[in-house]
C-alpha cells in the first residue's frame, strides 16, 4: 500500500476555505427524491456563475458599445488569457486531488528564464527548461507526498526557491527571446486568436475528459475527497497525488513559454502576478457547472468572468483599484451564492425527509 | 565585502515511515541539489550578489584637483534650478491634424505616483494641444499579458497614435507586433532612455518614439557630485536594482565618470531586486554601514528606496556619511533631500516626460523625422539649496518649474 504516509482526510483541506467536499452539499448530502423546483435550484446553481459571462459581456457592451462590443476585443481577450487558462488546467487538478501548488508564480518564471540562461539551440532550450520543471514538479510531490510536509508550504518554499533560481539564471534582467522562430510560433494567430489559446483550451478539454469520463478522474476525486478511504479502496492515492503535481508543473512550464513567447523576453517574475488571479479562476469554476467539486470547465468559466471583468473595466478607463475589487469580490460572491443555494436546497432536503 | 542575506528555512516534518523515508529524502535532496546545480551553472552572479569594484586608473586632467573640484561644483550649482525648455526638434503645426483626431494613451501602472503624473503630463500635453485622448487604465495584475492586452485592446480603437506610460516595451512583442500588423504606431513614455537617431528611439524598432529622463546624465552628475565634495579616496556604497532597466544605466554611468574623475575613489555594489525592497533594503543598508563604517557615500540608485534607507540610517550614528539618489521623486524621497536625511538627488519632472512623449507622438502622426534631441532636461538638488529657497518637496511645479508647458506649446504653434 503507498497511501500510508500524510493521509488526513483531504475533505478536511477542502473546507478550509468554506467550500465542500466533492459530492456533498453545503448542508448536507442530498436525498434522492428531489422536486422539480429542486432540480431547478440545482441548475440554477451549477449556472449561476456560468450566467455571469453573457451578463458581463452584455453590461459592458451596453457601457462602451464602440470599444468593448468588438470582434477584436474578443480576440484579444481570449489570447492574452491563454496563460491563466493553462495555469488553471494545472491548478484544477491539483485542488481535485485535494493539494495546493503555489510553486508555479515562481515555475512560470524559472521556465522562460532557463530558455535563455545556455545559449543553446531551441531544441535544446526546451528540454531544459521542461526538465527542470518536471524535476521541480517531483520535488514537491517528493516533499509532499513521502516527507508528508503540508503542499500548501511546501509549494510556496519550492516558489521561492524557483524564482530565486530564475533570478540567478537571468542576473535579475530582462533578457530578450533569441529564438525568432519559436517567438512567432507562439504569437501566430488562426481566426485572430493566438494559437496559445487553442493549446490551452485542448488542455482543458483533456482535462475535462480525464476527470470526467475515466477512472483516473474518478480516482482523483476519490482520493480529493478522502485519502483513507480512497486508500482503502486500493486506489494508488499517492501516485495520483505525485501526478498531479508533475501535471502542474508541465501547465506551469507551458505557461512559461507562452509569456515568453508572447513577451519577447524572459524574466524571473512573470509569475507572480497570476497566483491570486489562478486561484481564484478555479475557486470560481468550483461554484460553476458541477459545484462543489473543482472541475475542468468550471474553471474555464472562472477564466472567463476574470479577463471579462478585467477587460471591460479597463476598456471604460476605470479607476484601477475597481479591478481588484472586481477580482475579489466576485469570488467571494459567487462562492457565497452557491452556500447560500446550496444551504437552501439542504434545508428543503431536509424538510422533505422530515415530512 | 558585504553580507549575503538568507531567506529563513523552512522546517520539514520528520518522515513517518522509515522505510518511505530514505528514498524520499534521498529524492527531495537529488531533485534540490539538480535545482540548485541547475542556478549554480546557469549565471555567475545571483540577485543576492554583491561585487567589489574599484573605479580606478581614469585619467585626470591636467588641472589641480582643487581647480577640478571648483570647476564641477560650479557646473553643479549650474544644475540647480528649473530647467529652461529645450525643444527636441523642430517646430511643427499641430493644427494639421483635426481634433477629432484618435488618440488612445494607456497608463499601466496607476498605482506609481511618478508615472500616474506621467500620465497625467501625456493627457494634458494633448488636451492643451487640442485633442480629446481616450485614457485606458490598467495594471491590475501587473503581468506580461496585461501589458499586450491593453495594447490591443488600445489598437482595437483604431488610433492614430498610442501612447503607453510606464510599460516595458521589451516584454510585450506580441502587443506591438498587433499594433504594427494594424498599422497604429506606439510611443514608449518612460521606458528605455531615448537615443536620437536609434529605432523607435532607444525602444526598438517596434515602437515609434520614446520619451525617458536622461539616466545617464544622472550617474555622471552623481558622480561629479561625489568627486567634488568628497575625499581623494571616497568610498562608496550603491544599491542597485538590476530588474529596473534605468539602474543599469544610471549604475554604469556613475562607475565610469567617477573612474575618471577620482581615481583613488572606490564603489561597491548591492543589488536588491524590487520584490524583495520591503524585505531587504533596509536590512542591507544596516549591514552595509555596520561592515563599512567609514563609508562616505551611500547610493540607492533609485530614489523609490527612500523610505527603506531612512530607518537605516536613523540607527546609524556616523553623521558624515551622505546619502545620493537619482530621479527627485517629489514626495518622500525629495523631503528625505530638504531634511537632510539625504544630501543630494538629481531628476526631471514626471509630468515633462509625458509632454515630450506627445510631442514625439505628433511627429509620429505629422510624419515628420523623429526627435533631433529627446533627452528631458534636469535639475539637481541639495539640502542646502531646497532649504535656501524653501522649495516644497512635494510640488512637481516647484522643484521642476513649468517652462516647457509654455514652450511646446509655441513649438508646437498652438500658442505664439
Amino acid at each position: 500500500m503507498d497511501a500510508r504516509v500524510g493521509e488526513e482526510n483531504a475533505a478536511e483541506e477542502n473546507t478550509a476555505f468554506g467550500l465542500a467536499a466533492p459530492g456533498e452539499t453545503q448542508a448536507g448530502t442530498i436525498p434522492e427524491r428531489r422536486g422539480a423546483g429542486m432540480r431547478l435550484r440545482a441548475i440554477a446553481r451549477a449556472y449561476l456563475v456560468v450566467l455571469l459571462v453573457p451578463v458581463l459581456i452584455l453590461v459592458f457592451s451596453l457601457l462602451a458599445p464602440s470599444t468593448f462590443a468588438t470582434l477584436g476585443t474578443a480576440q484579444t481577450l481570449l489570447t492574452t488569457n491563454a496563460a491563466l487558462l493553462i495555469l488553471a488546467v494545472g491548478q484544477t487538478f491539483v485542488l481535485a486531488v485535494g493539494e495546493f501548488d503555489l510553486s508555479f508564480a515562481g515555475l512560470v518564471g524559472m521556465s522562460g528564464c532557463l530558455m535563455v540562461a545556455f545559449h543553446v539551440p531551441v531544441g535544446t532550450a526546451l528540454v531544459v527548461s521542461l526538465a527542470a520543471a518536471l524535476v521541480t514538479g517531483l520535488a514537491n510531490s517528493a516533499f509532499v507526498v513521502l516527507l508528508g510536509v503540508n503542499s500548501l508550504i511546501a509549494t510556496l518554499g519550492m516558489s521561492t526557491v524557483t524564482t530565486g533560481i530564475a533570478l540567478a539564471a537571468t542576473s535579475s534582467q530582462t533578457v530578450p527571446n533569441p529564438y525568432g522562430g519559436f517567438g512567432k510560433f507562439i504569437i501566430y494567430r488562426i481566426g485572430g486568436i493566438g494559437v496559445t489559446f487553442y493549446i490551452a483550451l485542448a488542455a482543458i478539454l483533456i482535462l475535462w475528459g480525464v476527470l470526467e469520463r475515466t477512472r483516473l478522474g474518478r480516482n482523483a476525486y476519490f482520493v480529493g475527497s478522502g485519502r483513507k478511504a480512497a486508500a482503502y479502496a486500493g486506489i494508488r492515492v499517492n501516485r495520483i497525488r505525485t501526478l498531479a503535481f508533475v501535471v502542474s508543473a508541465f501547465t506551469s512550464w507551458l505557461a512559461g513559454l507562452f509569456l515568453f513567447g508572447q513577451s519577447g523576453s524572459a524574466d524571473a517574475t512573470f509569475g507572480t502576478g497570476y497566483l491570486l488571479t489562478v486561484i481564484a479562476a478555479v475557486f470560481l469554476g468550483y461554484t460553476a457547472i458541477k459545484p462543489g467539486r473543482y472541475n475542468a470547465l468550471g474553471s474555464l468559466v472562472g477564466m472567463l468572468v476574470l479577463a471579462v471583468g478585467t477587460t471591460g473595466i479597463e476598456v471604460l478607463a476605470a479607476p484601477i483599484w475597481l479591478t481588484d475589487v472586481f477580482s475579489g469580490s466576485i469570488l467571494f460572491v459567487a462562492v457565497a451564492l452557491a452556500n447560500v443555494l446550496g444551504t437552501v436546497q439542504g434545508l428543503k432536503a431536509l424538510r422533505s425527509v422530515i415530512d | 565585502m558585504t553580507e549575503t542575506l538568507r531567506t529563513p528555512r523552512t522546517a520539514t516534518r520528520p518522515a513517518r515511515s522509515s522505510r518511505l523515508a530514505r528514498p524520499a529524502v534521498l529524492g527531495a535532496v537529488l531533485a534540490t541539489g539538480t535545482l540548485l546545480l541547475t542556478a549554480a551553472c546557469s549565471s555567475s552572479s545571483s540577485s543576492s550578489s554583491s561585487s567589489s569594484a574599484s573605479a580606478s586608473a581614469g585619467s585626470s586632467s591636467t588641472a589641480s584637483a582643487s581647480a577640478q573640484s571648483s570647476s564641477l561644483t560650479a557646473a553643479l550649482q549650474a544644475l540647480e534650478q528649473n530647467p529652461a525648455f529645450t525643444a527636441p526638434g523642430p517646430a511643427l503645426d499641430a493644427k494639421k491634424l483635426p481634433a477629432s483626431t484618435p488618440i488612445v494613451v494607456i497608463d499601466n501602472t496607476p498605482s506609481v505616483g511618478p508615472l500616474e503624473e506621467t500620465s497625467a503630463g501625456v493627457m494634458q500635453a494633448a488636451q492643451d494641444a487640442g485633442f480629446s485622448p481616450k485614457l485606458l487604465n490598467g495594471g491590475a495584475n501587473n503581468t506580461a499579458s496585461d501589458d499586450i492586452n491593453l495594447l490591443e485592446q488600445a489598437v482595437n480603437l483604431h488610433p492614430k497614435v498610442v501612447l503607453q506610460v510606464g510599460i516595458i516595451t521589451a516584454l510585450e512583442t506580441a502587443g506591438l507586433q498587433y499594433a504594427k500588423s494594424h498599422g497604429v504606431p506606439v510611443i514608449a513614455v518612460d521606458d528605455n532612455a531615448p537615443v536620437a537617431g536609434a529605432p523607435g528611439e532607444g525602444s526598438g524598432p517596434l515602437a515609434s518614439g520614446t520619451s525617458a529622463q536622461d539616466y545617464t546624465a544622472y550617474g555622471q552628475v552623481l558622480a561629479e557630485y561625489v568627486a567634488a565634495q568628497g575625499p581623494k579616496n571616497a568610498s562608496v556604497a550603491v544599491i542597485t536594482s538590476d530588474d529596473i532597466v534605468p539602474s543599469t544605466a544610471i549604475l554604469a554611468a556613475f562607475q565610469s565618470e567617477l573612474a575618471k574623475l577620482c581615481s583613488g575613489c572606490s564603489v561597491f555594489t548591492q543589488n536588491v531586486d524590487t520584490a524583495d525592497w520591503s524585505t531587504q533594503v533596509t536590512p542591507t543598508v544596516t549591514s552595509i554601514l555596520d561592515a563599512h563604517p567609514s563609508l562616505n557615500y551611500l547610493f540607492p540608485v533609485v530614489d523609490g528606496m527612500a523610505p527603506l534607507v531612512s530607518p537605516a540610517l536613523s540607527a546609524a550614528s556616523d553623521s558624515s556619511l551622505q546619502v545620493i539618489s537619482a530621479n527627485a521623486t517629489p514626495g518622500s524621497a525629495m523631503n528625505s533631500v530638504k531634511s537632510g536625511q539625504f544630501a543630494a538627488e538629481v531628476g526631471a519632472s514626471p509630468e515633462a516626460i509625458g509632454w515630450y512623449g506627445f510631442d514625439a507622438a505628433l511627429r509620429v502622426m505629422l510624419g515628420l523625422p523623429q526627435q533631433t534631441s529627446p533627452n528631458e532636461p534636469y535639475s539637481f538638488f541639495t539640502t542646502a539649496e531646497m532649504k535656501a529657497k524653501n522649495l516644497d518637496p512635494n510640488s512637481v511645479s516647484a522643484l521642476f518649474g513649468s517652462a516647457y508647458q509654455t514652450g511646446f506649446l509655441k513649438l508646437w504653434g498652438v500658442s505664439s
